[in-house]
């Protein structure tokens, strides 16, 4: 009986990747890598408390606070942007994905002012070894930042469009996976760099 | 997978919920780290870490919903959030 009536329900939808696999693959690479220099940060910190502390001393804290909040909002418009798709709102969608890249616009140019400040202080990254680690990391962050604003500018007219292609949905996902990705390795960069003394 | 299910409202209220945590979260870490609330003690800045930890898995958990995500993906997120994070707060506190 029990059998029965457990042969009558439906069985349970499988459990499917956020987006496509490979790009799982891509991702926990790269943060597998970053949990490297996350490492390579702190250790390096331990070995050199006085020159973390002047370098950090002429980094601008504002500037570290107001680019994590833009990476938030665009985290935030990014997820926004799926649910006007579940809507079949595509056009808002797209509105929203510009939101997003807008927003990584608007880090890359606040990094860029913070760039321009740290450099009239004289310090470049063979300056010593806190230059070295701010400008490695946060300028490899900063080219993630770029790849996942070109992303979301790369699917956003597919959105547009109503993602009608067999595999749009799935690259519309991993495109929002891969900013999240940058978004979350900011949110431990923020802290080792400008907070943690 | 949520982000696929039809439900877009539920979405867009979760979205704009783990945003304003986040948002606060990092207001609370700047606050505790940039004017040393705690003083400049390796409590409030491990704390800071700490926090950091929680706002990846509020990014991981609900915003690539890997809440809804395979048993093997969960677990190689959740093991690679618990080893960053061992990793950074181990080596601050250790060194």
């Amino acid at each position: 009986m029990t059998q029965q009536m457990t042969r009558n329900v439906p069985a349970a939808m499988p459990r499917r990747a956020p987006g496509e696999p490979g790009v799982w693959a891509f991702i926990l690479t790269e943060m597998m890598i970053f949990t490297a220099l996350f490492g390579l940060i702190v250790w390096n910190r331990g070995h050199h408390p006085e020159v973390f502390a002047e370098g950090q001393s002429l980094l601008s804290q504002p500037l570290g606070l107001i680019n994590t909040v833009v990476l938030i909002m665009g985290s935030v418009s990014v997820v926004l942007a799926i649910g006007a798709t579940q809507a079949d709102r595509y056009r808002n969608a797209s509105r929203w994905l510009t939101v997003a890249m807008v927003c990584g616009v608007v880090f890359v140019a606040v990094k860029g002012v913070e760039y321009g400040l740290v450099r009239h202080h004289g310090a470049w990254i063979h300056t010593n070894v806190f230059w070295m680690l701010f400008f490695a990391v946060t300028g490899a962050h900063l080219i993630h930042v770029f790849v996942g604003t070109a992303v979301l500018g790369l699917i956003r007219p597919r959105t547009a469009r109503g993602l009608l292609g067999a595999r749009d949905n799935d690259l519309f996902v991993s495109a929002t996976c891969y900013w999240h990705m940058v978004d979350l390795l900011w949110l431990v960069l923020f802290p080792l760099f400008y907070l943690v003394n | 997978m949520a982000l696929i299910e039809n439900r877009p409202n539920a979405l867009k209220s979760v979205a704009i919920a783990v945003g304003v945590a986040l948002a606060a979260l990092t207001v609370g870490s700047y606050v505790l780290g940039v004017d040393h609330l705690l003083g400049f003690s390796r409590m409030a800045m491990a704390i800071v870490l700490v926090v950091a930890f929680v706002k990846v898995w509020l990014v991981v958990y609900y915003f690539m919903d890997i809440r809804h995500a395979p048993r093997w993906l969960f677990l190689i997120v959740h093991g690679w959030l618990l080893l960053s994070g061992a990793v950074v707060v181990g080596l601050y506190v250790g060194l």
